[in-house]
């Protein structure tokens, strides 16, 4: 019986995890190429809506996920174009773009609320990989896009830190100046980056709608924005260490749901604060252990690139 | 090196050393144009008339003594949330916790009243309003001393905080306060007549207005006046030089944050004691980040927040208007945003010229 | 040595909107040769040398590299002609390695393979007598280590054409032979070597030839063997300059003002900067500290002026103990502090003259009264100061990012010693100065010493200590390497110091 929960605690862990994963590691590139995109929730909410718009309009999942990534790597252009060219506060465009995004997928989602999905994103096993006893079935008996979540933890990790994109794309974040002096299009990288960023989130968002919650309902990504830009601080920059750190969140998710369904004798309203209680908490923990470090985190984040200046 | 320029023909950007008066004046006016212009695009989209939203908005909020006076109801807590905020963005804090601060504010305010019983009007809503300002305003010590402390965003901090709190109160109202008396309904018992603010001309309008205003004077007057104003602008510019000048960075980072959740708490307080008259779900909705936009729109200026709060009372008020076609409350937030966007891109005009010119 | 000509300019004009930076530039240097660009700050050299790396166009003239026209659009296209630029702020990533900072935006090396990139570039450095671990953080090397990765990042690159910005400027002598002797050895291959520098004695011994420029135009090119240091001053600023000493006052040395037992500091990483450092500052002298920047100076003046934690050990002023008193009460004791970083820490750019005037004085009952700041009375205060340290501003409401750096420089000074400070610590007070603002800057600090006030004056312009000092002491590591009389010093001894290979001597600190 426990082995049951824990087992399916841990699986729903991965699955919950995924979408805080996803926006969270599309989020490290944006910072790392010196850019901070604070819109994570109102690109996950427009991510959300305009892929279930697509899905129910055209039935098709494919289309639907590209909907997102679509619509939330525009919503990151709008971020860019004004951190990067207009220089405006990078703080107050991402309060903006939330407020915007949140606005405009209540909007678009006005005659969608409350509909379920007319389908979800299909979980299949992995042939041998889903064999492996507990592992097997916590991950690699999911849906297709945690199985591309694990395929970009692998390759940003090698992308980031063995390759001269990765080079470039941390030069940005750490000392534009410099790599603007050996011929970096800094801006150019950073609204690419941007932009993927944006995409990814979009996709974070898809990946609620389409598994986790599957029905529009207006600010129903409640928070995982944030706490995916929580994660972003908390893995230190670093792909692998998201993959944990979403894990960790999306299991505090799931528990808060496992305790409800064995009927745990508190307020499912209490249980509702876990995630974010979690959040500072580990917040708080990450920043006391890395105390001592120093300065975390891109050096140039938030600060705009003038060339005219260098 | 700072001479040098960009090479290729094309637009580049010169920093003014001075802004004209007139650039003040127009950039604002032209991007809240700018603003509405482009959620048309998304209405027209959709196929409703721009035209008619704005209008149906406009007559809504202004059209009637009464939607008038509704509007004002509707600027009381962006007022306050919104002065509170400013106070604490003119130090490059944060404070986005506005919302959760609003609800502890509520919370203790209503906790006081219910328990408080027996006293007069004056004597109540007193120990209401210093205990709203008090709870809100140590809820609001918590990111600030986790900044302090151990160098925590204080911003993803405030946004947990913000559902914290209001999760709190949602487990308040359906558990421990729950009115026995009020079937299924989760909110807390009415409140004695005691714990009811003063109205006037007969709206809907109660005390909370006087005392938005009346913060936001003395908060204007404490920046533009004192040296403690002076010392807040050298914080809020240059954190390092405000070190350099002696001025003890860290209190002031705390108490600032305290005074700033705190009037976040009054807001709570006005809106129970003033409109609802018991903590209720969903009794202040989106006012946390349309406060937020609010002290940036008025460039954190106390006086500045409460006109704007006006502006934005209005569009709450015309937001709740356009129902009736069929929209969604979200609309007014889609376009608050997209103000947002072109006042933002708008500061760009008045901090640089933009010069065609080879480079 | 008189090789083929490598780099030819003609008439170069380049304008700003406010400065004609260059005008009617000639310049010509040869392959094999160790080429110096000599002139004041604002004479044009780093104007001339950015057109020649592709970062700014000119708006007249004509470039000529090994022979043929040129027009470079960019400094990656001045890369492919072979000339590569080493800045005086390095462009380096600091958490980067020095093989991954060396290939940094090389689009022909899409993978980092580590070791046989590091193998590369250790072949490189090998071939140059170029000392540097490849697999090093950049933030772990010393300056000087930095400006090597510099040289191979465009080593690496087949530049034969290196210009380098005031490349000594932040060297020990020792590293200065020994960045020269590396130089020397380039030429030798046949690079062509170009050095901006306004120090006529580095000029005199490490130059083939020479072009003086002045105001933006060309004063002169010529061969070291024809030329004298003093010939070459007058050619750079126009007109006989003083080197002599420019502090005459009496030292009267009676009143300890200041005294440091033992301190300890540590820095941003939390290691140790200022290690057990002793010594006592005499109301009335100017304590000039030589050393090369990154020797503890920075910690050691925010830790007396209470920015910095003390790790250990005791600071008194007079006879009463301030080692964890406030910032705030170490002003009100009299304490005025310059620091090295003049828009990070002692200016607000985009706020006004009067606002930054009044940093210091806010407080006093004269301007403000039960909180209440009286504005009218602090525009007066900035009104004066501008008038009588003749600063060029606008008037009391002008930005201070509208002021040139000398102008600010003055605004400090000007705040820091109204209420007549009994210590005074500068950092690096004239760094990026002109002549003219250097002379009114010293002029300052010495009327303060004569009034009575304890100078210290962290410097690494050996020029600077010896016309200033009445005693000097060398940092090196966290801590002094002895205090001499200025009478009692030497070049040499203090160079010694300065790279830790002997001890100043003298009294205090063992």
């Amino acid at each position: 019986m426990t082995e049951v929960i824990i087992l399916a605690t841990l699986t729903a862990a991965v699955a919950q995890g995924t979408p805080l994963l996803l926006t969270a590691l599309g989020e490290i590139m944006t910072q790392r190429s010196g850019v901070l995109n604070l819109g994570l929730e109102g690109m996950m909410l427009m991510g959300a809506a305009s892929s279930f718009i697509v899905l129910v309009n055209t039935n098709s999942l494919i289309l639907a996920v590209l909907a997102g990534a679509i619509c939330s790597g525009l919503l990151a252009f709008i971020h860019g174009f004004l951190a990067i060219t207009c220089r405006v506060h990078q703080v107050i465009c991402g309060l903006a773009l939330n407020i915007f995004a949140g606005g405009l997928s209540g909007y678009l989602g006005k005659d969608y609320n409350g509909i379920a999905a007319p389908k979800v994103l299909p979980n299949f096993r992995i042939p041998l990989l889903a064999d492996i006893p507990y592992v097997g079935e916590i991950f690699f008996h999911q849906n297709c896009l945690v199985y591309l979540s694990y395929i970009l933890v692998i390759g940003l990790t090698y992308l980031i830190f063995h390759t001269q994109i990765g080079l470039k794309l941390r030069a940005c974040g750490e000392n534009p100046a410099a790599a603007y002096s050996m011929g970096i299009h800094v801006n150019r990288i950073r609204y690419l980056y941007v932009i993927i960023g944006g995409m990814l989130a979009g996709t974070g968002g898809s990946f609620l709608i389409l598994s986790t919650v599957p029905s529009w309902v207006e600010n129903m990504t409640g928070g995982r924005g944030w706490i995916a830009l929580a994660i972003v601080t908390c893995a230190m920059w670093k792909p692998g260490a998201a993959m944990l750190a979403a894990y960790v969140f999306g299991g505090v998710e799931a528990l808060a749901y496992q305790l409800q369904a064995i009927s745990v004798n508190v307020s499912p309203v209490l249980l509702k604060m876990l995630p974010y209680l979690a959040t500072i908490i580990v917040l708080a923990a990450v920043s006391i252990a890395n105390r001592d470090k120093g300065a975390a985190g891109p050096e140039a984040m938030t600060t705009p690139f003038i060339a005219e200046d260098n | 090196m700072d001479e040098i320029r960009k090479r290729k023909k094309g637009f580049s950007l010169v920093r003014r050393m001075d802004t004209p008066g007139w650039l003040r004046f127009a950039v604002p006016v032209i991007s809240i144009a700018g603003g509405l212009l482009f959620s048309s695009v998304f209405l027209l989209a959709s196929g409703e008339s721009p035209l008619q939203v704005y209008r149906v908005m406009l007559g809504g909020a202004f059209g009637s003594a009464y939607g008038l006076a509704e509007t004002i109801v509707k600027m009381i807590p962006l007022m306050l949330i919104s002065v509170g905020v400013s106070f604490a963005f003119r130090m490059q804090i944060w404070n986005a916790g506005g919302e959760g601060q609003l609800h502890i504010g509520a919370a203790a305010a209503t906790f006081v009243i219910l328990n408080l019983t027996g006293y007069d009007k004056k004597t109540t809503l007193t120990a209401a309003f210093l205990a709203a300002f008090f709870c809100a305003g140590i809820y609001g010590l918590i990111p600030a001393v986790m900044k302090i402390k151990w160098n925590v965003n204080e911003l993803i901090t405030c946004l947990m905080l913000n559902y914290v709190g209001t999760l709190l109160i949602s487990w308040l109202i359906q558990g421990p306060w729950k009115d026995p008396t009020g079937f299924a309904f989760p909110r807390t018992a009415k409140f004695p007549k005691a714990g009811e603010m003063p109205v006037f001309f007969g709206t809907r309008i109660h005390a909370g207005a006087i005392i938005g205003i009346l913060i936001a004077v003395l908060l204007w007057f404490i920046l533009a006046k004192t040296r403690w104003g002076y010392e807040i602008k050298l914080i809020g510019t240059n954190s390092r030089v405000a070190e350099y000048a002696g001025i003890p960075v860290k209190r002031y980072i705390l108490t600032v944050m305290f005074i700033s959740a705190g009037i976040a708490g009054i807001a709570g307080m006005s809106e129970v004691c003033g409109i609802t008259h018991r903590l209720q779900a969903n009794f202040a909705a989106q006012v946390g980040p349309s406060g937020m936009t609010i002290a940036y729109l008025a460039q954190c200026h106390p006086l500045g927040a409460v006109l704007v709060s006006f502006l934005f009372g209005a569009l709450l008020v015309g937001g709740n208007s356009i129902q009736k076609l069929g929209l969604p409350v979200s609309t007014v937030q889609m376009i608050q945003g997209s103000i947002l966007f072109f006042v933002a891109a708008g500061t760009m005009f008045m901090n640089y010229r933009i010069v065609w010119k080879e480079r | 040595m008189s090789g083929r000509a490598t780099v030819e300019m003609k008439g170069i004009r380049k304008e700003f909107p406010a400065t004609l930076a260059n005008d009617a530039v000639d310049f010509t240097a040869y392959a094999g040769e160790i080429h110096a660009l000599l002139g004041e700050n604002g004479a044009g050299k780093s104007t001339l040398m950015n057109i020649l790396t592709g970062v700014l166009r000119p708006d007249q003239g004509e470039i000529r590299i090994h022979g043929k026209n040129a027009s470079m659009k960019s400094p990656k296209d001045a890369l492919k002609l072979g000339i590569g630029m080493i800045y005086q702020h390095f462009k380096l990533v600091k958490p980067f390695t020095v093989a991954e900072n060396i290939v940094l935006g090389m689009e022909e090396i899409k993978v980092l393979k580590k070791q046989a990139l590091e193998e590369q570039v250790r072949s490189l450095s090998n071939e140059y007598k170029i000392d540097i671990n490849p697999v090093s953080y950049v933030w772990q090397l010393s300056i000087g280590e930095q400006q090597r990765v510099e040289i191979l990042k465009v080593l690496f690159r087949k530049a034969n054409i290196l210009i380098l910005d005031e490349p000594t400027a932040v060297l020990t002598p020792d590293e200065v032979n020994e960045l020269f002797a590396t130089l020397r050895s380039m030429a030798a291959k046949g690079c062509t070597i170009i050095f901006i520098t306004h120090k006529m004695h580095e000029v005199m011994e490490f130059a083939d030839r020479i072009t003086v420029l002045r105001d933006g135009r060309l004063v002169k090119a010529l061969k070291k063997e024809e030329t004298s240091e003093q010939e070459l001053a007058q050619l750079m600023v126009g007109r006989e300059i003083s080197m002599g000493r420019r502090n005459t006052e009496n030292t009267t040395r009676e009143k300890q003002i200041l005294t440091v037992q033992d301190l300890t500091v540590l820095n941003d990483k939390k290691l140790k900067a200022v290690d057990g450092l002793s010594f006592h500052l005499y109301a009335g002298e100017i304590l000039g500290v030589a050393g090369v920047s990154g020797n503890g100076q920075k910690e050691l003046m925010e830790a007396l002026a209470g920015l910095r934690t003390v790790a250990g050990g005791q600071i008194w002023m007079q006879d009463q103990e301030i080692s964890r008193t406030s910032p705030r009460e170490r002003i009100d004791r009299g304490m005025a502090f310059i620091p090295e970083d003049r828009y990070g820490f002692a200016l607000i750019k985009s706020m006004t003259v009067m606002e930054n005037a009044s940093i210091k004085c806010y407080r006093d009952p004269g301007f403000c009264k039960r909180g209440v700041l009286n504005y009218k009375k602090l525009e007066q205060q900035s009104r004066e100061f501008i008038k009588e340290f003749d600063i060029k501003v606008g008037g009391p409401r002008s930005l201070v990012q509208s002021m040139s750096g000398g102008n600010a420089q003055k605004l400090i000074l000007a705040r820091e010693t109204a209420k007549e400070p009994s210590i005074i610590l500068a950092s690096y007070p004239v760094r990026g100065l002109d002549i003219k603002a250097t002379e009114s800057i010293h002029k300052i600090l010495v009327k303060e010493k004569a009034r009575g006030a304890g100078v210290l004056l962290i410097s690494e312009d050996l020029d600077e200590i010896f016309q200033l000092s009445d005693r000097v002491a060398v940092m090196y590591e966290g801590t002094f390497m002895g205090i001499l009389p200025i009478r009692q010093v030497t070049l040499e001894k203090i160079g010694m110091a300065m790279a830790g290979a002997a001890r100043l001597g003298g009294e205090d600190n063992g």
